[in-house]
């Protein structure tokens, strides 16, 4: 009957004992489980503060060919003489009125204009100044407004004045 | 027994009629049986692009609340209602002349004239010295006529219209011989 007994009581020992092995096993996963956590978050607070700096100092490059390209304030057209070997090419942004822009080209090319009217154009000297618009128009430069003209112009050419009225 | 005779066909044809009214009953339900599937019909489509829309959007239903929404249409009102051409003309009122077989072309501001005459006067100027006798526009014996382009881009005769209808319409003028403007633009 001891013998029985005793027996009855190994079961309830072993009985007793597998629940405290699981429970320790469940108690290392987690363990582990949160520190690959704070690994996790240590290495995204490291990262954050790197592309920060380098926006700050120019990130991405811009080459300073486009950044002058970006530049609205200049306007460069392209300026061609009958008989001129070679084209010029002029910041319309720099003249503020026909005058300015006559004289510079006069400069440019050693050719003298007429003075103009609204009547005649430029009369005297046989040189015509024109200019292409947007719309691909060779017009007369003088008869609209500076500020019109210089938004349109796209070139500009100096004809003479005996190829303007007949030239087809 | 003459008389006994018609009745008959009149028996005859009445019949022929009811049976024409039954099959005519027959066609009738017909068109209620299509109507179903008919009604079928709107219902699909209505689910139809709500499901794609649910699709669409990855499962978000967009009920129309969204900002990007609201932004969009203001763009595309305001990108409708921008035109740089049309008010650029009507700012500064200068239309480009041309004249045939000239290269370089001329700008006349037509709000700067009240009549045709003036304008006349002033095209004469500036292309006058092309012809041994002048433009003399608007005259009968000239050789000359102004055709000018209106704002649907169709090429007329100018002087037809009252002169402040032309100057609203008014997007481009044509200095042309007379025997070329009876040929098609």
């Amino acid at each position: 009957m001891e013998v029985t007994n005793g027996l009855n009581l190994k079961d309830t020992e072993l009985r007793l004992g597998l629940p405290g092995a699981q429970e320790e096993q469940q108690l290392e996963l987690s363990c582990v489980r949160s520190n690959n956590k704070r690994k996790n978050n240590d290495s995204t607070e490291e990262s954050a503060p790197p592309p920060a700096k380098t926006q700050i100092v120019g990130w991405p490059p811009v080459r300073s060919n486009r950044k002058n390209n970006n530049n609205k304030n200049v306007s460069y057209v392209k300026v061609s003489m009958d008989g001129a070997p070679y084209l010029r090419k002029i910041d319309l942004k720099m003249y503020k009125n026909y005058p300015e822009l006559l004289k510079a080209l006069e400069n440019m090319f050693k050719f003298t204009v007429g003075e103009y009217s609204e009547r005649e154009g430029y009369k005297g000297s046989g040189f015509v100044p024109t200019y292409e618009d947007k719309d691909g128009d060779w017009m007369l430069v003088g008869d609209v407004p500076w500020d019109m003209f210089s938004s349109s112009c796209q070139k500009l050419r100096i004809m003479k004045g005996s190829e303007a009225p007949t030239a087809l | 027994m003459y008389c006994s005779d018609p009745p008959h066909p009149l028996h005859l044809v009445a019949s022929d009629k009811q049976q024409k009214d039954h099959k005519l009953i027959l066609s009738w339900k017909k068109p209620t049986m299509d109507s179903d599937p008919l009604g079928v019909f709107p219902n699909s489509p209505k689910y139809h692009p709500y499901y794609s829309q649910t699709t669409e959007f990855g499962g978000v239903i967009d009920l129309g609340l969204s900002l990007r929404t609201i932004q969009h249409e203001i763009y595309h009102s305001s990108g409708q209602r921008y035109c740089s051409n049309e008010g650029y003309r009507r700012k500064w009122g200068y239309v480009k002349v041309t004249m045939d077989g000239l290269v370089v072309g001329r700008k006349v501001c037509v709000l700067d004239h009240g009549s045709y005459s003036t304008l006349a006067h002033q095209l004469e100027d500036m292309f006058g010295m092309q012809s041994v006798s002048g433009l003399r526009l608007f005259q009968m014996e000239s050789e000359f006529c102004l055709v000018y382009r209106d704002e649907e881009g169709l090429w007329r005769n100018a002087g037809d219209v009252p002169w402040n209808e032309f100057i609203e319409s008014v997007e481009r003028l044509r200095i042309t011989r007379r025997n070329d403007a009876v040929l098609p633009f």
